[in-house]
C-alpha cells in the first residue's frame, strides 16, 4: 500500500537544554523492518531551538532572554552556582526535506534537505562572569582569570543528500553527505586573560591575548555567502530479535562531520597586551591650571592588529550510541543513550529514559535521567499523545524539577511537536 | 474542520512569536573600581608662579620675582604723531604755467618738532612711518617731490616723488595719499647747518608734469596742499638732552598671584628679605624717589606699608656709558634689600597679600644740561625696578583656606549610567603640614549648591621631628579621604560645570615653624567604586 507522507509541522517551543540535539533521530527517517516493507515518499517541514547551558539557572536565562532590570541579589544568586568552567550552547534550524524510496525498491530511501541552521556556543570562566555582571569591586585583592573563556557562532546553509538501505533483514546504514553554505560566522577567544585589581583600588593589572574572527563584515545578510564546505552523516541500525512482547535497537550515529572554509575576507583581530594602570597623572596640572587632563583610551593599553585570513572552522558534530529495549508488549521502553560531542564545547552526555504506553488513552509517559551535554543533571519528562486521527502531540520538558525551583537549578527546555499527516 | 485545525495552530504560532519578541533592554547593576588619579607632589609644584632655590642644608626657599610695570622708557621720552602742512596757493590775479614750470621754489627749510624740554640731536628709528597726502586744485598734473634730508638710509636722503593727477573740474581737486617707511632710518635733528636741536632739514618742490600738454591758467583758490604726518615714531636710539623734570610712576599696584587663592587663615613666617633692584641703562643722570611701597589684600581689606628708611628719600643715580656691544650700555644698578632687621618686610607678606603696590619719581638731570646734549636712550633698555622676595619656607599655618574653581567637562562619560560613586583620596603627605580637601559644586550662578566631601577630609600632617628650633616631617603619614556621594550627588557631581575646591592647610606648631625640605613629597591617589548600571 502506497503511504504518502505529504506533511508534517513540528513545533519545537521554549528552550531544550541542549544545543545539539542528542536525542532525534534526524537526519535519517527511522527506516523500521516494519517500514521497509512499504513503499513510500514524504515531505516534512522542520524548525527548532534548543538552548542549554550548565552555568546559570534557569530564571537567569529566562531574565537574560525577556530584558529588564535584574537586581545584584539576582545576578549573586545566578552567580553563586557557576562552575569553574561554564558552557552554554544555542542551536536553531529550519528546513524541508523530501524523500522518496528508490527503484520500486523497499529497501532503499534518498532524501533531499535544504536547512538553514545557526550554531552559537561557548565557555567561560565563573571569572569572567562575575567580571562581566557584577564588576571587578569583588576582586579587590585578587586576579580574575577569563582565560579559556570560547565564543563561537556560525550560521550555515545546508543542502543534504542521504541515501538509507536495509543492508539485512537487521541492519540499517545510512549516509549522508552535504554541501554546505556559510553565511555568517563570528568567533572570540581569550586565550590568556588575568585581571588584578589592587586591595585598595590603587591600580589595576591585566594581561590579554585574546583573537577575535569575523566573516567578511560587508556581507552580513543572513543569506550571504561567505565560505563553503562539506559535512558527511552515517547511520547503523542494528535490529535485535523482535517478539510480540519485546523488542530491541541498537544504534550508532556520527553526524555533522565536516567544515566551513570561510573565505579570504574573514578578518581576524588579536589583542597581545599587558598594561598597568593607576588613573591619569594630574600632576601637571597643579602647575599649570590649563593643563588639560587626557582621558585615557583603548589605544593606551590595548595592542591590536587585523588581517584578513582563510579560516575553515570545524562544524560541531556528535558520535552517538543508542540502546533501546522494549518489555511487557512493549508497553514499556527502556532507553539509554550516549554521545560524545566533537569540535563543540559541550561534555560528554549520557541519558536513561522509560517510556510506559498507556493504550486506553493513547498515550506514552517518558521519564528518566540525563547528564551532559551543555547541561547538567536533568530529568526529563516527555507525554506523546496520538488520540485523534492523522495528528500526533509530542510535549515534554528536558528538566521537570526547573519548573518547581527556577531560580536554583541550571538548565532547562521544553518542546512540543505536532504532526499531521495526511 | 481541517482548516478549523489549521487555522487554530496557526493562531498560536503568531501568538507565540509575537510574545516572545516583545522583549525589554537588559539592564544589570556593576560595581566597579577603578583608579582615577594619581599624583606625585612636591613644594614646586604645590607652589604656582613660583621658583623654589635649595638651601645648603636641603631646605628649600620660595624666590618671587616681579618687574615693576610702567617704569620703561617710553615714560621718560617719546615721540608724538607730528602734521605738518606745505601749500602753493595762488596769490591774487591769474598765471599762466606751462608744462615743467615750477609751482613751489626748490629751495631746502626747515621744521621744528615740539619735543620740548628734550632737545634732540640724533636719533634712529626703530619704527615710524611718514604719510603724506597731496591735493591738487590745477587741471593738469602735478609732479612733486619731496626730500626729507635729515633722514637717510645707508646714507641716501628719505624721498619720494608722485605724479598727483589732475583736477577733474575747475571746483574740485584731485588727492594722493602715500606713505614711506621710516624703519631703520637714522635722523639728524640739528637742521640745515647742524646747529639746532628737533629740527628736521627738507626740500620739497612741485612742477607741472613735463609730459603734459598744453598751458594752464592758474586762478585763486587754485593750489597745491601737501600734508606730512609722522607717525608712531620709534627710536631704538636718541641722543641729546631730555630735559630737567619729574616723571611720576605710579602709586599703582601690581597683582601677586603667589596668595592670590588664599581666602582665609593665618601665616607665620620666620624670615622674609625683598630685594629692589633699578638697573639704569640710560645715559642721563637722575634722583630716584621710593614714596611708598605697600602689601595690599582684598581679602582682608588690610594695606601694610613698608617701613624702611629708604622710603621717601631720593638716591642719585648715576648715568650709564657706552658699552659698544651688547647691551649697549653699562647700567649703573642700585638696589636695596629689605629684611626682618631693617623693615616689616615681614609683616608685608603675612598679610598673605594679593598685591604690591608702589610710588616712585624720577628727576631727571637733576643738575641740568651737564652732557652737552649727550644724553642717550635706547628705549628698549632705560630704566628697569624688579622685586625679588626670597622666604625660607620655614613657616606655621593655622588654618589657611585656599579656593579655587576649575572648569569640569565629564561629557565624555557615560555620565547617566553612574548611580553613585564612593571616591577614596588615599594620600601619603610627607609634608610637615595637614592638609584638608573640600569640593563644592557650583550652580549656573555660581552659587554653591553642594559639598561632596564631609569634613573634615583630612590629610594628615607627616610625623614631626625638632632640630634647631625648626619642625620639619620625618617620613610619611598616610590619611584616606572617604568621598561617598550617593545618586543625586554623582549625578549632580558627574554634570557639573564648576568647582569650587576648597584646600585648608594647618601646622599645628604655631607659634613654632615648620621647615620644608625639597625631599618632601605628597602622593596622592584617587580611586573610585562606581556602582554602573549597564544599559540604564
Amino acid at each position: 500500500m502506497k503511504k504518502v507522507i505529504s506533511g508534517v509541522v513540528a513545533l519545537l517551543l521554549c528552550a531544550n537544554v541542549y544545543a545539539q540535539n542528542f536525542w532525534q533521530d534526524y537526519p535519517f527517517l527511522n527506516l523500521t523492518p516494519e517500514k521497509a516493507n512499504s513503499r513510500f515518499s514524504f515531505v516534512s517541514v522542520n524548525g527548532g531551538l534548543n538552548f542549554g547551558t550548565d552555568a546559570v539557572n534557569n530564571g537567569f536565562l529566562t531574565h537574560l532572554y525577556r530584558g529588564g532590570y535584574m537586581d545584584s541579589l539576582f545576578v549573586e544568586n545566578a552567580a553563586s552556582q557557576l562552575l569553574p568552567v561554564n558552557r552554554f550552547g544555542v542551536h536553531t534550524e529550519v528546513g524541508i526535506t523530501f524523500g522518496i524510496t528508490l527503484k520500486d525498491s523497499l529497501h532503499s530511501i534518498l532524501t533531499f534537505s535544504l536547512q538553514k541552521r545557526n550554531n552559537i556556543s561557548g565557555k567561560f570562566s565563573d571569572d569572567a562572569f562575575r567580571l562581566g555582571f557584577q564588576g571587578n569591586s569583588q576582586y579587590k585583592g585578587q586576579e580574575a582569570d577569563i582565560s579559556g573563556t570560547r565564543f563561537t557562532s556560525m550560521s550555515w546553509t545546508q543542502l543534504r543528500f542521504c541515501y538509507q538501505s536495509m543492508q539485512s533483514p537487521r541492519s540499517v546504514l545510512s549516509f549522508g553527505f552535504s554541501v554546505l553554505a556559510g553565511n555568517q560566522y563570528h568567533e572570540a577567544n581569550v586565550n590568556y586573560g588575568k585581571l588584578f585589581t589592587d586591595s585598595q583600588g590603587l591600580f589595576v593589572d591585566g594581561s590579554v591575548y585574546a583573537e577575535y574572527y569575523s566573516s567578511d563584515t560587508a556581507n552580513r545578510a543572513p543569506f550571504d555567502v561567505n565560505g563553503f564546505g562539506t559535512s558527511v552523516d552515517i547511520t547503523w541500525t542494528y535490529y535485535g530479535k523482535t517478539t510480540v512482547n519485546t523488542s530491541q535497537t541498537f544504534k550508532l550515529d556520527i553526524l555533522d562531520f565536516g567544515f566551513i572554509n570561510w573565505n579570504n575576507k574573514t578578518i581576524r583581530r588579536y589583542v597581545d597586551t599587558t598594561f598597568h594602570y593607576e588613573g591619569v597623572d594630574v600632576t601637571p596640572l597643579f602647575t599649570n591650571p590649563d593643563y588639560v587632563v587626557e582621558l585615557p583610551d583603548d589605544g593606551d593599553f590595548v595592542k591590536t592588529d587585523t588581517s584578513e585570513i582563510h579560516r575553515s572552522i570545524f562544524l560541531p558534530g556528535v558520535v552517538r550510541a543508542t540502546y533501546t529495549r522494549s518489555f511487557f508488549g512493549r508497553k514499556l521502553t527502556l532507553k539509554a543513550l550516549a554521545a560524545v560531542p566533537v569540535w563543540s564545547y559541550a561534555v560528554p552526555f549520557g541519558s536513561i529514559t522509560l517510556q510506559y504506553k498507556i493504550p486506553r488513552i493513547k498515550t506514552a509517559v517518558s521519564s528518566g535521567i540525563a547528564y551532559g551535554g551543555y547541561s547538567r543533571l536533568q530529568v526529563p519528562f516527555k507525554i506523546d499523545f496520538y488520540a485523534v486521527n492523522n495528528f500526533s502531540l509530542d510535549a515534554g520538558t528536558t528538566n521537570l524539577l526547573v519548573f518547581f525551583k527556577p531560580d536554583e537549578l541550571a538548565g532547562c527546555g521544553a518542546f512540543v511537536k505536532l504532526t499531521y499527516c495526511f | 474542520m481541517k482548516w478549523l485545525k489549521s487555522a487554530l495552530i496557526a493562531l498560536l504560532l503568531v501568538v507565540v512569536f509575537a510574545v516572545s519578541c516583545k522583549r525589554d533592554e537588559l539592564s544589570w547593576d556593576m560595581d566597579l573600581t577603578v583608579p582615577v588619579a594619581h599624583a606625585s607632589l612636591s613644594l614646586d609644584d604645590l607652589l604656582a608662579d613660583s621658583i623654589t632655590s635649595i638651601n645648603a642644608d636641603g631646605s628649600v626657599r620660595v624666590v618671587y620675582h616681579t618687574a615693576i610695570p610702567g617704569l620703561n622708557a617710553d615714560s621718560l621720552f617719546n615721540i608724538p604723531d607730528t602734521t605738518i602742512d606745505t601749500a602753493y596757493h595762488i596769490p591774487f590775479g591769474f598765471l599762466t604755467r606751462d608744462p615743467g614750470d615750477e609751482l613751489l621754489p626748490t629751495s631746502p627749510s626747515q621744521i621744528t618738532y615740539e619735543l620740548a624740554p628734550a632737545q634732540l640731536v640724533y636719533g634712529i628709528l626703530e619704527r615710524g612711518k611718514m604719510k603724506v597726502r597731496m591735493q591738487n586744485d590745477i587741471q593738469k598734473r602735478v609732479l612733486v617731490t619731496y626730500v626729507l634730508s635729515s633722514a637717510t638710509f645707508n646714507n641716501v636722503p628719505a624721498t619720494f616723488s608722485y605724479v598727483v593727477p589732475a583736477a577733474p573740474s575747475a571746483t574740485q581737486g584731485s588727492i594722493l595719499e602715500a606713505e614711506l617707511d621710516l624703519a631703520n632710518y637714522e635722523i639728524d635733528f640739528t637742521g640745515l647747518n647742524g646747529d639746532r636741536v628737533n629740527t628736521l632739514a627738507t626740500v620739497l618742490s612741485a612742477v607741472i608734469d613735463p609730459t603734459e600738454t598744453g598751458s594752464v591758467t592758474l586762478l585763486p583758490p587754485d593750489s597745491v596742499i601737501i600734508s606730512m604726518t609722522f607717525e608712531d615714531v620709534r627710536p631704538s636710539y636718541i641722543r641729546g638732552y631730555f630735559g630737567s623734570e619729574q616723571v611720576q610712576f605710579g602709586p599703582d599696584e601690581s597683582y601677586l598671584s603667589f596668595f592670590s587663592r588664599v581666602q582665609s587663615g593665618q601665616l607665620g613666617l620666620d624670615s622674609v628679605s625683598m630685594t629692589f633692584t633699578l638697573e639704569n641703562y640710560a645715559g642721563l643722570d637722575a634722583r630716584f624717589t621710593v614714596n611708598n611701597l605697600w602689601s595690599r589684600s582684598t581679602r582682608t581689606g588690610q594695606t601694610v606699608f613698608l617701613n624702611h628708611a629708604m622710603i621717601g628719600n631720593p638716591v642719585n643715580i648715576n648715568r650709564a656709558t657706552y658699552s659698544f656691544s651688547y647691551p649697549p650700555s653699562i647700567p649703573q644698578i642700585y638696589s636695596w634689600r629689605f629684611d626682618n632687621s631693617n623693615s616689616n618686610i615681614v609683616s608685608l607678606m603675612e598679610e598673605m597679600p594679593d598685591f604690591l603696590g608702589y610710588d616712585f619719581s624720577i628727576y631727571t638731570n637733576p643738575l641740568g644740561n651737564v652732557s652737552g646734549n649727550n644724553d642717550f636712550l635706547y628705549p628698549r633698555f632705560g630704566i628697569n625696578a624688579y622685586l625679588d622676595v626670597d622666604i625660607p619656607v620655614n613657616f606655621f599655618a593655622d588654618q589657611i583656606v585656599l579656593m579655587d574653581t576649575l572648569e569640569t567637562d565629564f561629557g565624555t562619560l557615560a555620565t547617566g549610567d553612574i548611580r553613585k560613586a564612593n571616591l577614596k583620596l588615599f594620600a601619603g603627605n610627607g609634608f610637615p603640614f595637614d592638609a584638608g580637601v573640600q569640593i563644592f559644586m557650583l550652580d549656573a550662578n555660581n552659587n554653591v549648591s553642594s559639598s561632596i566631601i564631609v569634613a573634615p577630609g583630612t590629610i594628615y600632617s607627616a610625623p614631626l621631628a625638632f632640630s634647631n628650633g625648626y619642625y620639619f616631617a620625618n617620613g610619611a603619614t598616610q590619611s584616606i579621604v572617604d568621598i561617598a556621594l550617593d545618586e543625586a550627588q554623582t549625578t549632580a557631581f558627574l554634570n557639573s560645570t564648576r568647582l569650587l575646591v576648597q584646600s585648608t592647610f594647618h601646622t599645628n606648631t604655631n607659634p613654632n615653624y615648620v621647615k620644608i625640605f625639597t625631599t618632601n613629597r605628597l602622593d596622592l591617589n584617587l580611586t573610585a567604586d562606581f556602582e554602573y548600571r549597564v544599559n540604564n
